[in-house]
């Protein structure tokens, strides 16, 4: 068996982890903007204003029917012809821009539904209670219905950004130079070492990377989670 | 730059996506299949903690859980062969893994992947069932095989629906990654011919739209089911 | 003074108020009773806007408001006059008792954090909870919840409290202590609007009752009068109903 040496193993996790902040910068800009457009969807899809309303639930379904790679390929390939027809010029883009577009219309779309549900699950009576006591609607949001909702929405936020990381080893198809993109380099350039090694190296950092994020949602859990028994200091 | 779309190139080469349709269909079906009888056998081991196999169990899962799926083509697609090569090396076989087709790569590596997830799903849903219907079936008289089989499944699966349809519908979408074991399925059609027209658009716009009415059938199909299997459901008061 | 005129509301086809007027006066403790299905508790709700009521006028102290036109500043202004007390309590699940008792005054009428605090307690100390302000929603029964619901109400100082069925969530046993802190409340002064079953509390306490059926009232007088000379046909079906072995003199 071709050994790969405990120093070459070292030597390659050096360098896929070199590539990790770009990684990072993919997910925390889609993370971002898919919050703010997810958001927005939300609220389009409470109100239920009927032009909207429809609009919003087709942009869903188109998300959540097609796959993430032929998400990226037709916002990498389509979209620069889009906007040339609209005479704006792209040649100057870069390709992470491509990516995190992509990423974000598709993150917007899981997280709109989690807003929405964990809004909904608040319930109505919180926000009429906050109106009792002459709260504007504004108001109420942000002392009331905001909290309770986050808490309620955070193991489902945790998730999609798990799911999010993993999406991320998609980006190496438009030739993004991230840690998955670092891997399909080394296993091109050594041919014969064992690329099963390479490949389990990334795994085990991907790996580590979801249990950080696990913990780190577990952490804020338990944190946010006042109002059980015992903990209550004032 | 590319120049306008070409519609005729986009409908000429449709069918051709549409012929590989049957292979995303099986790689989902069977791996999702294959995958619920993994599953279940694993969500056993970890409700009974059946000693060593519910910490193998549980990390597992957390690995495929915690790794994309494309990784673990990878893992696979260079695993097998690495380890045929040890076991040859070892024992002084002479296995090959030139002969096995990507179709059993693919339908591997996604049956492990399914698993993982289906038996969360599973566990979850047992979990849900009050151990008082088991109660119940005892005391009319059932065996345990029958309470579970009349009593238990229908209840889990009432509950387990919505997710495992989730779980198939991802499959589906997971399977645009199949490209990367050389299975011939519809991202890899179109990513052939779009390579040889120069003509991206065209090619990956019929993927999408292949894809987005199959999921789109078939949410409405586990709509239906959902509903009918909750009609025994009694409505809250 | 709380005064409704010629209030509208309808659901879809479904019309549930049908012209109704409400005087109330400073003071007075108005108890409303109907079958379900009368409008009693949409009257209620309209009162502070959490139901747009179709038309009609209300006026509370020096504001009045034509219900049609209504601009969210009046609705607002309406808020801060009035107070209620919910059947399902509502009370803010993430808050404690004190910061719930806190959170209009501090949010919605600018008092300063201390201030609140100390009024917050007594009000707390007024329903018999003040050793319970340190505790959750989901720690206290579901009289406790309501207690602190009433006094959170209290420490608005409204107008007027509205009260909808406060304690037809309560298990019987929790329902006094909750009728013993509304009758305090009501000896002290407080101008109060009851939607309520619990006719003992509107024959003991209530300065008049009101007797809705079908979306309009049908009659109104002194629990005496309702209770013992009922005038309406449907008011003797109703109470004979409500009190099954009840005799009344005609």
């Amino acid at each position: 068996m071709n050994g790969a040496t405990i120093n070459n193993l070292i030597e390659i996790l050096v360098k896929i982890s070199e590539k990790l902040p770009i990684t990072l910068t993919i997910m925390v800009l889609s993370l971002f903007f898919g919050l703010v457009l997810g958001l927005v969807t939300a609220i389009i899809r409470i109100r239920k204003r009927p032009v909207s309303y429809a609009i919003a639930t087709l942009y869903l379904s188109i998300m959540r029917c097609t796959p993430a790679l032929v998400q990226l390929f037709l916002i990498f390939f389509g979209l620069p012809y889009l906007l040339m027809l609209l005479n704006i010029n792209i040649n100057g883009w870069n390709k992470i821009t491509f990516v995190v577009i992509a990423f974000s219309l598709h993150m917007a779309a899981s997280l709109s539904e989690v807003i929405r549900s964990a809004y909904l699950t608040v319930g109505n009576s919180q926000l009429e209670a906050a109106y009792s006591v002459g709260m504007s609607y504004f108001q109420a949001i942000k002392r009331i219905i905001l909290p309770q909702a986050f808490t309620i929405a955070l193991p489902n936020l945790g998730n999609d950004c798990i799911m999010l990381l993993k999406d991320t080893s998609l980006a190496f198809t438009i030739g993004i130079v991230d840690i998955m993109g670092e891997v399909r380099i080394i296993v091109g350039n050594n041919y014969g070492i064992n690329e099963f090694q390479v490949y389990m190296v990334i795994s085990l950092i991907y790996w580590a990377i979801t249990i950080a994020i696990e913990n780190g949602v577990r952490y804020l859990d338990k944190r946010l989670n006042r109002g059980h028994v015992s903990i209550s200091k004032y | 730059m590319s120049s306008m779309f070409s519609w005729d190139f986009a409908i000429g080469h449709f069918p051709e996506l549409l012929k590989v349709v049957p292979v995303t269909l099986l790689i989902a079906v069977v791996s999702m299949l294959l995958g619920l009888v993994f599953g279940l056998l694993i969500a056993l081991c970890r409700i009974y903690r059946v000693p060593v196999l519910n910490k193998l169990a549980a990390l597992y899962v957390s690995f495929i859980r915690g790794t994309p799926m494309l990784v673990q083509l990878y893992v696979f697609l260079y695993g097998v062969p690495a380890l045929l090569e040890a076991l040859n090396n070892k024992w002084g076989w002479n296995l090959s893994s030139d002969n096995i087709s990507p179709l059993i790569f693919a339908l591997t590596a996604y049956t492990i992947n399914s698993a993982a997830y289906q038996s969360e799903v599973v566990r979850a849903a047992l979990n849900a069932i009050d151990m008082s219907q088991m109660e119940a079936a005892y005391s009319v008289g059932m065996t345990t095989t029958q309470s579970i089989i009349r009593i238990i499944l229908p209840q889990a699966l009432v509950v387990a629906l919505p997710n495992l349809a989730n779980i198939f519908i991802g499959l589906i979408k997971a399977t645009s990654l199949a490209f990367a074991v050389k299975v011939i399925d519809i991202m890899a059609v179109a990513k052939i011919v779009s390579a040889e027209g120069y003509r991206f658009m065209e090619m990956y716009l019929g993927a999408a739209i292949i894809y987005w009415v199959i999921c789109f059938a078939l949410e409405r199909l586990f709509a239906v089911m959902e509903k009918k299997l909750r009609r025994y459901e009694s409505k809250m008061v | 003074m709380i005064e409704i005129k010629a209030i509208h509301k309808a659901f879809g086809k479904n019309e549930v108020l049908k012209g109704v007027d409400v005087k109330v006066n400073k003071g007075e403790v108005v108890v409303i009773l109907g079958p379900s299905g009368s409008g009693k508790t949409t009257l209620l709700r309209c009162i502070n806007f959490l139901e747009k009521a179709d038309d009609g006028e209300l006026t509370i102290g020096e504001t009045n408001i034509k219900f049609k036109h209504a601009a969210k500043k009046d609705i607002l202004k309406v808020r801060r006059q009035t107070a209620m007390v919910f059947q399902t309590y509502n009370l803010f699940n993430n808050k404690t008792a004190l910061e719930n008792v806190m959170e209009g005054l501090i949010t919605a009428r600018n008092v300063p954090r201390n201030e609140a605090e100390k009024l917050s307690l007594k009000m707390l100390d007024k329903v018999g909870l003040s050793d319970k302000y340190n505790a959750y929603p989901n720690q206290l029964s579901g009289g406790q919840q309501q207690r602190v619901g009433i006094a959170r109400a209290l420490a608005l100082n409204p107008e007027v409290i509205l009260f909808d069925e406060p304690t037809s969530a309560l298990d019987p046993e929790l329902v006094g202590e909750v009728l013993t802190v509304m009758k305090n409340v009501a000896k002290e002064g407080m101008t109060m609007i009851v939607v309520t079953h619990e006719m003992s509390f509107a024959n003991e306490i209530a300065s008049r009752v009101i007797f809705m059926d079908g979306g309009v009232v049908v009659e109104e007088g002194t629990p005496h009068e309702i209770f013992n000379h009922p005038k309406e046909e449907r008011t003797k079906l109703f109470l004979r109903r409500i009190v099954p072995d009840w005799n009344y003199v005609i």
